[in-house]
């Protein structure tokens, strides 16, 4: 039979994997991905509780846990895309400007490898002389 | 076995899956898809504990609105080759230890939560009826609240992605 702790079984893989990934992830939207798969498994919590107290609350609690993602996300990924327009990268190391005062900028021990580079898309060459064109008359 | 035994077992296996995809794929695009196959699976465990209108929320605002936006994002901003970045082995060790102790914590409560008092089969959950009515009564305050949260955020997502006009007139 199912009961409740089969569903806090559930919820709690959900936020601990959420959590795996926002502590060793780098991008920022990658980071974002793990948040809302803590949303989510705080939010089965909430309904498998309502569930086993037979009312309300944690339903509702639940929806208005999808209210405020849903706010998240939209405020999020403009900031996303704004950070991005500024240094071209969504690595959160970049940006660390609300740092502790006094507190030394974190900094990679082992550099990252460059970035490689683009190469120019290939052109094709002028071939030859352009032939003169001929004035034709249609009539 | 019952149907219900079968249900949640293919519906939470699924979800774990998707969810480790979404952790450890490499590609972001791959992740944000996977992620939309959790949200889904989240919303059919809701129906099957009997919230029918959490799972339909959940199967709109996520799965239709939330993840189209997630996946625009991800294409307006990760275009660059250098998607994957390396993580050290440090660090898959701590957030390791610290997610399996925060784990197995988590089931043993919950398991324990459930062995002490046998719980009568709950009646079945009050349904969308009763919710609206409660949210025009009893929780009207945060309703209210999260109408106009909505209303600041979309003002505020709409101010800080606009093209911003420089004085040279291009636009950035």
């Amino acid at each position: 039979m199912i009961s409740l702790p089969h569903y806090l079984t559930v919820g709690a893989v959900l936020f601990v994997l959420g959590l795996i990934g926002f502590l060793t992830r780098r991008n920022l939207i990658v980071m974002f991905l793990s948040a809302e798969l803590m949303l989510q498994g705080v939010a089965l919590n909430f309904v498998a509780f309502s569930r086993a107290h037979g009312n309300l609350h944690g339903q509702v609690f639940a929806l208005f846990i999808i209210a405020v993602a849903a706010c998240e996300a939209g405020i999020a990924l403009a900031m996303f895309l704004m950070l991005y327009r500024k240094k071209r990268s969504l690595d959160i190391s970049l940006w660390q400007a609300l740092r502790d005062p006094g507190l030394e900028e974190t900094r990679d021990l082992v550099p990252l490898p460059a970035e490689p580079k683009e190469e120019p898309l290939p052109v094709l060459s002028v071939s030859g002389i352009e032939p003169a064109r001929k004035e034709r008359d249609h009539a | 076995m019952s149907l219900d035994v079968v249900l949640f077992t293919a519906i939470a296996s699924a979800i774990a899956f998707s969810a480790l995809a979404v952790v450890f794929s490499r590609n972001i695009v791959r992740s944000a898809l996977w992620l939309l196959f959790t949200l889904i699976g989240v919303s059919l465990l809701y129906f099957l504990l009997g919230a029918e209108f959490v799972g339909a929320t959940q199967l709109i605002v996520y799965v239709g609105g939330t993840m189209v936006l997630v996946v625009f994002g991800v294409m307006l901003t990760a275009q660059q080759q250098f998607l994957k970045i390396r993580i050290r082995p440090q660090e898959w060790l701590v957030a390791g230890i610290l997610a399996s102790a925060l784990f197995v914590l988590l089931v043993t409560t919950s398991f324990h939560l459930g062995e002490g008092k046998n719980s009568p089969p709950a009646e079945p959950m009050p349904g969308s009826g009763p919710l609206g009515v409660g949210f025009l009564t009893q929780y009207l305050l945060p309703f209210e609240i999260i109408s106009v949260h909505l209303l600041v955020v979309l003002i505020g997502a709409a101010y800080l992605a606009r093209a911003k006009r420089r004085p040279g007139g291009n636009r950035d």
